[in-house]
């Protein structure tokens, strides 16, 4: 019998309710009445101007400001798209030296979190909501109180500052109470300034510089993955690995020891899984082979080991550019200690390693969070205030701070609003987002960028600087704050100018930190007995890793670092427990089933992901979800993933003994796309050798007759611009920005847990992983579009400057287009996503951009948006569009420069220079679609 | 039979939605969370925007021929010639609700006033005069100036 | 006997039913004014399209007599892609010509008279640019009491000028001249379409206006 299209396909349809006369005529009446009440004028009619319009304002064209985000600490310099007065986007100000525009996927993200609606809207004290004349009021009360008692009992938990008008603020307040104490905790705290102490007798901070070094040697480092200085070190990778590719022709190699897999790794050259109790083991060998340091034992590595040792000895004393060793700042700091010897002795520093003076003051002994723990338990607090940080989440459970705060009597948490140690204070306060406050943080060479608003703050909120202020007695505003601190860099009489002239720029110039020259000691530090290497049977080693899009937990009500598939295992709204092919197969789990990893009495359970490139014996979990909330709070995050904090133990942050075991209940991960750890089905991502990159000539259409039937004739012409675009597969690391960077750019909706499971996920742009290799996919705009031919009504249309063109007005929702797309780029609103988000990412929208109602069919465009200002503004001024004066969002974004666009019909445009060079291709021309989007292959350099 | 009443349920059901969530486009009302789309900037804020624009004037609406004195007069018959008079005497239209006479221009305090002077109140008001600076943009007010100029050099032609 | 009607005279007949409850009941809902063909075709001009006003602003009144040129309050028309509404400092200018000055801080919502649909994007500042007179789209403005269309503004009637834009072009220099004003000397339409360098052919697919 054969199959019945409809009964068969869709065998729900069986279950629905005969419809009755009476029923039908019912809908057939509701669905006029919608329909009327549906036609309504569109959009808002109404006009409300400015009392005051500010100067040098076009309406409908943006400003542009500088500022900054914060980053642990350190300042993520930006530039803030701000439309009418309304922050919709954040481009990058000079942190990439082969992209200035370059911003990370978290200081993106930040222009969504601006108008998260669960931040808290205004001060909350003792369950009361007050306004901030109330808060003024009761705070100007408590500094009175704490001036009487000199600030006994009075203890101050902050997160890493840099800021020197917090840090002015902070000594002001030490000074008026001298009982006050001040603790410093990070979640995400490592040992690198300790390690420097070891190593060189005082804290320092130490920069890599990539770009000028020969090779490169990370044993547990991850310079290419999320951090502060993601940015700066992705562009000093790009052009190091271009002066490679361009001049020299020679491998610079990058040889990466990792437990599990990371973007350097990824991109390395020769790659050593290696579980990370052995790395101290490597280092020891690496010294001995260098001469460096004479075991007691020879070092007991494995043949592998013993090769990835050897190789990485000759790759650090090879003649030419001196060599980079880089140790990750998870490793113990002994480790880090004696890596830093060993680069120091390599002569390292001052070519491409610097120590600068510390940017953020290390906190001593006595100011841990432990310090603070213990005073608590000992009832010696009274006054707990706590800035921006969350500790009844992040810190150790055994030392269970929720319960410990209710030992002191007044709690003050300062903070974004929903976080588990908020709503377990007295009192909480709002804090202002980044993009609506003054501040002057520094950035990780030391440089003091100006951190100034961009918006009214759209809660009735304190920044810490100004909190401090009021503790202290002398209540001011933030922007009265940080042009005190700076009032005496400048002459009074220049100050004003000086000051416009810095905020304009986004920094106070030469602020950088001082270099210094490190005295080297007699011998290498010593290496103390302290985490030793997990050995017995049965156990193994547990290591405790940020996530890649939430990181410690800070980002969790961020939809778009939600939704945005992490990188190797594409899955959103939730973490996995990675495990590699050993424990596997010992197991007896594949991907997505569920896994229970015990450390000492606690147990968390979580769909595993199997890498094939992981260390034996390990297991990462992801820091960052389930937040212990009380019963009735609900966030964005609620109920996602599990709780990885609950396992980390407090004397070993990062690594522990655990066990690990199948079965447990666990959600099934919500996979962005298809989990690819293998290689790609050829021939998408195409590499050449470095000797000669050129790639064979592509195939001619080889797949039967196409839906354009003369072959060659009947082309399109480009009279003006023809548009294109070429991605550069060598450099692409896969840290996302570009995705988030379109979805900011053109108001895509995020679509939640569920509808990413059905694949509905809207990224118009997305990066596919296969194994190491990333591909990023966007509309290629064919020549010869299947999507053009198969719209029944034209809304997919080509246009005279070479863009396939998408025209929502028209789309009637058949999904021809995207049936016929063979790269699956077109996005279909299945569901009303956008009306979903408008709540929470409405306000954030660029208004240049049309918002896609529910069955419309939406793609990328090139930023025609960004494509149309430039042209028309150009006939304005009546002169042509220059090169590189359109730039899409993912062009801006990208740290590495992977994206070139312009004009194929100047000869002599970045982008047609890129598609004639030899390994240039098209994805997938056997099928005969001529896509202008190009792709430079990858260029062999080593084996990982 | 079934399948036919379905069919005619979802055509029937088929509503012409034009219109759904929007961003907030230039002078749209407030929503929330308090955003709208003329929102005033922080005070002290300074954008990135160098203090004079590369290209003052657009290719158009100006001749190519016109000099800084013609698209001031351009400019003069909008913004000024309402209060100050169509030839500078400050009798225009709307002195009749003023308290305070407009100036004329070619009055020895202006003719010998620098161009600084004038520059400045153009963009910032004087007295009960309101600051163009937001309506003109400096370049604007440069050629204004020039006019300006042009006309106390042709001098006081009539009265 | 045979069948006088074939099986599907039924359907047909039902269908036309069906049809026919449909005409009625929309009908109805134009009669009653619930649906306006007239706005949802976007077609409606004269004076009986006027849009009601929070305040009795005139334009004959401001632009027409005393003789304000509109680009006074609607500033940004030559810059960008919005003419721009006047802030409030604007109209304080000559209505709270005081010193000192007095604290403003009201806003009047004006009601948009043709609001552009969304998904289409009109940048002013092009059109200006290409000695397109304020009066050619908007009409004798400084006649109005309160502001009426004069054009459809349909896509049709911005198609039919992008197609044939030679008659709407004007001479740099006289665009911001009102429908009263002399008009330009006879300008060669042909001639400013190569002056400009525009190309009818160029300006009428899709992206032009929609995104």
């Amino acid at each position: 019998m054969r199959p019945h299209p409809i009964r068969d396909g869709f065998p729900a349809i069986d279950t629905l309710p005969e419809p009755t006369r009476r029923g039908v005529l019912k809908a057939m009446g509701a669905s006029i009445a919608l329909m009327a009440a549906g036609c309504d004028d569109g959009p808002p009619a109404e006009a409300v101007p400015y009392v005051r319009q500010p100067e040098n304002l076009v309406p409908g064209r943006p400003r542009f400001y500088a500022t900054a985000t914060v980053m642990d600490g350190y300042a993520q310099p930006v530039v803030a798209e701000v439309h009418m007065g309304r922050p919709t986007r954040l481009d990058g100000h000079g942190q990439s030296a082969a992209n200035p525009t370059a911003a990370s996927v978290f200081t993106q993200a930040e222009a969504l979190s601006l108008y998260d609606p669960d931040r808290l809207p205004e001060p909350v004290l003792d369950g009361e909501p007050v306004t901030r004349a109330a808060l003024d009021t009761r705070l100007a009360e408590l500094a009175d109180t704490l001036a009487g008692t000199k600030g006994a009992g009075l203890r101050l938990l902050t997160g890493p500052v840099t800021a020197p008008t917090t840090l002015r603020l902070m000594d002001d307040l030490r000074a008026r109470l001298p009982e006050m104490r001040v603790h410093r905790w990070a979640p995400l705290a490592d040992g690198r300034t300790e390690a420097a102490a070891r190593a060189f007798g005082r804290p320092l901070e130490i920069r890599a510089d990539i770009a000028a070094a020969g090779a490169v040697v990370c044993v547990g480092a991850d310079p290419l993955g999320p951090g502060p200085a993601q940015m700066e070190q992705a562009g000093a990778w790009a052009v190091r690995r271009r002066a490679m590719l361009a001049g020299e022709r020679r491998v610079r190699p990058v040889l990466v020891a990792e437990a599990a897999k990371t973007l350097t790794g990824a991109r390395a050259d020769h790659r050593l899984a290696v579980r990370e109790g052995r790395m101290p083991l490597l280092l020891d060998a690496l010294a001995e082979l260098l001469g460096l340091h004479t075991p007691d034992a020879p070092a007991d590595l494995t043949l592998i080991e013993r090769a990835w040792v050897a190789r990485a000895t000759e790759a650090l004393v090879a003649p030419g550019r001196p060599g980079l060793l880089l140790a990750g700042e998870r490793l113990p700091v002994a480790a880090q200690a004696r890596a830093l010897s060993i680069a120091a002795r390599l002569g390292q520093f001052g070519t491409t390693l610097r120590a600068v003076e510390p940017v953020t003051p290390p906190p001593s002994a006595d100011e841990g969070l432990q310090a603070l723990v213990d005073a608590m338990a000992a009832g010696t607090v009274e006054t707990l205030v706590m800035l921006d940080v969350d500790p009844v989440h992040a810190a150790p459970r055994a030392w269970g701070f929720g319960a410990l705060l209710e030992l002191v009597p007044l709690t003050i948490h300062l903070g974004r609003g929903p976080e588990a140690t908020s709503l377990a204070a007295r009192w909480r306060i709002p804090t202002l987002h980044a993009l609506e406050s003054w501040g002057d943080p520094r950035g990780i060479d030391g440089t003091v960028h100006t951190q100034q608003p961009t918006v009214r703050p759209l809660v009735q909120g304190l920044q810490a600087a100004e909190l401090l202020a009021a503790l202290a007695g002398e209540p001011r505003p933030a922007q009265a704050l940080v042009r005190e601190t700076w009032a005496g860099h400048w002459p009074a009489e220049r100050f004003e100018e000086a000051w416009t002239a810095a905020l304009r720029q986004g920094l106070i110039p030469d602020t950088a930190a001082a270099a210094v020259t490190p005295s080297i000691a007699a011998d290498l530090p010593p290496a103390d007995g302290g985490s030793a290497e997990v050995t017995e049977t049965g156990v193994v080693e547990v290591l405790f890793r940020p996530d890649p899009t939430v990181l410690d937990g800070r980002h969790a009500g961020n939809a778009w670092l939600q939704e945005l598939p992490k990188p190797f295992t594409a899955a959103t709204w939730g973490n996995l427990v990675w495990i590699g092919t050993d424990l596997a197969a010992e197991l007896g789990v594949a991907t997505g089933e569920a896994v229970t990893v015990r450390v000492g009495e606690a147990a968390v359970s979580g769909p595993a992901w199997v890498s094939p490139d992981q260390a034996p014996g390990t297991v990462v979990l992801h820091l960052g979800y389930g937040p212990p909330l009380p019963a009735g709070a609900a966030d964005a995050a609620d109920g996602l993933g599990h709780d990885a904090y609950a396992l980390r133990p407090a004397e070993a942050p990062w690594r522990a003994a655990g066990t690990i075991a199948a079965g447990g209940v666990a959600d099934p991960p919500a996979l962005a796309l298809a989990s690819t750890a293998g290689p790609p089905p050829a021939p998408l991502i195409r590499t050449v050798p470095l000797v000669e990159p050129v790639l064979s000539p592509e195939p001619r259409r080889t797949q039967g007759p196409g839906l354009y039937d003369r072959d060659g004739e009947e082309r399109w012409t480009y009279p003006v611009n023809a548009w294109a675009m070429t991605i550069d597969l060598d450099a692409c690391i896969g840290c996302n920005a570009c995705v988030i960077a379109c979805q900011a750019e053109n108001n895509v909706p995020t679509v939640g847990r569920e509808e990413v499971m059905r694949g509905r996920a809207m990224h118009w742009l997305r990066v596919e992983t296969y194994g190491d290799d990333f591909l990023p996919v966007l509309c290629m705009h064919c020549e010869k579009a299947p999507c053009e031919v198969g719209c029944p009504v034209h809304a997919t249309v080509h246009g005279p400057d070479g863009l396939n063109q998408m025209i929502y007005n028209r789309c009637i929702g058949t999904r021809t287009c995207a049936a016929y797309c063979p790269y699956e780029v077109r996005r279909f609103n299945y569901l009303d996503y956008a009306d979903r988000v408008a709540g929470e990412a409405g306000a954030q929208w660029n208004p240049d951009v049309t918002v896609r109602a529910r069955g419309v069919m939406e793609k990328c465009t090139f930023c025609v948006q960004r494509i149309s200002a430039a042209r028309i503004q150009a006939k304005m001024d009546g002169r042509p569009i220059a090169d590189g004066e359109i730039r899409t969002a993912c062009q801006s974004a990208c740290p590495t420069d992977v994206f070139s666009f312009g004009d194929l019909n100047d000869p002599d445009s970045a982008v047609a220079r890129a598609q004639r060079l030899g390994r240039s291709y098209g994805l997938l021309v056997e099928l005969g679609t001529e896509p202008r989007t190009r792709y430079l292959a990858k260029v062999d350099t080593g084996t990982a | 039979m079934r399948r036919a009443a379905l069919l005619l349920c979802a055509l029937a059901v088929a509503g012409c939605d034009l219109s759904g969530p929007a961003p907030v486009r230039p002078y749209d009302p407030a929503r929330p969370p308090g955003v709208s789309g003329a929102m005033d900037p922080p005070d002290g804020a300074v954008a990135m925007e160098a203090a004079a624009p590369v290209n003052p004037y657009p290719a158009n609406p100006y001749p190519a021929d016109w000099d800084a004195a013609a698209r001031g007069a351009d400019l003069y018959r909008v913004f000024c010639a309402p209060c100050h008079g169509a030839a500078g005497h400050g009798d225009g239209p709307v002195r009749t609700i003023l308290s305070v006479a407009p100036p004329s221009f070619h009055d020895p305090r202006l003719r010998e006033a620098p161009d600084g002077h004038l520059l400045r109140v153009i963009e910032h008001g004087r007295g009960i005069m309101y600051g163009y600076g937001s309506r003109v943009t400096a370049p604007e007010r440069a050629d204004i100036v020039a006019f300006l100029r042009a006309l106390q050099a042709k001098g006081d032609t009539s009265r | 006997m045979p069948q006088l009607f074939p099986r599907r005279a039924d359907t047909i007949l039902r269908a036309a039913v069906a049809l026919a409850v449909l005409a009625l009941v929309l009908a109805g809902l134009v009669a009653r004014g619930v649906i306006d063909p007239a706005r949802l075709t976007g077609a409606a001009t004269g004076a009986q399209a006027a849009v009601p006003q929070p305040s009795d602003f005139s334009h004959r009144l401001h632009a027409g007599e005393i003789g304000i040129g509109c680009r006074m309050c609607h500033t940004s028309v030559a810059k960008g892609p919005e003419a721009g509404y006047p802030q409030q400092w604007t109209c304080a200018s000559c209505h709270l010509a005081l010193d000192p000055k007095p604290e403003l801080d009201w806003r009047v919502a004006w009601n948009r008279v043709r609001p552009l649909q969304e998904g289409v994007y009109f940048h002013h500042g092009i059109h200006v640019a290409r000695g397109i007179g304020c009066a050619t789209c908007h009409g004798p403005v400084e006649t109005m009491i309160r502001v009426f269309p004069v054009r459809e503004f349909t896509m049709q009637w911005c198609l039919d000028c992008h197609r044939d834009p030679a008659p709407a072009l004007g001479p740099p220099g006289a665009q911001f001249r009102t429908a009263a004003a002399p008009p330009p000397p006879a300008h060669e339409g042909g001639a400013l379409l190569a002056l400009y360098g525009i190309e009818p052919s160029r300006l009428d697919h899709c992206y032009v206006c929609h995104r």
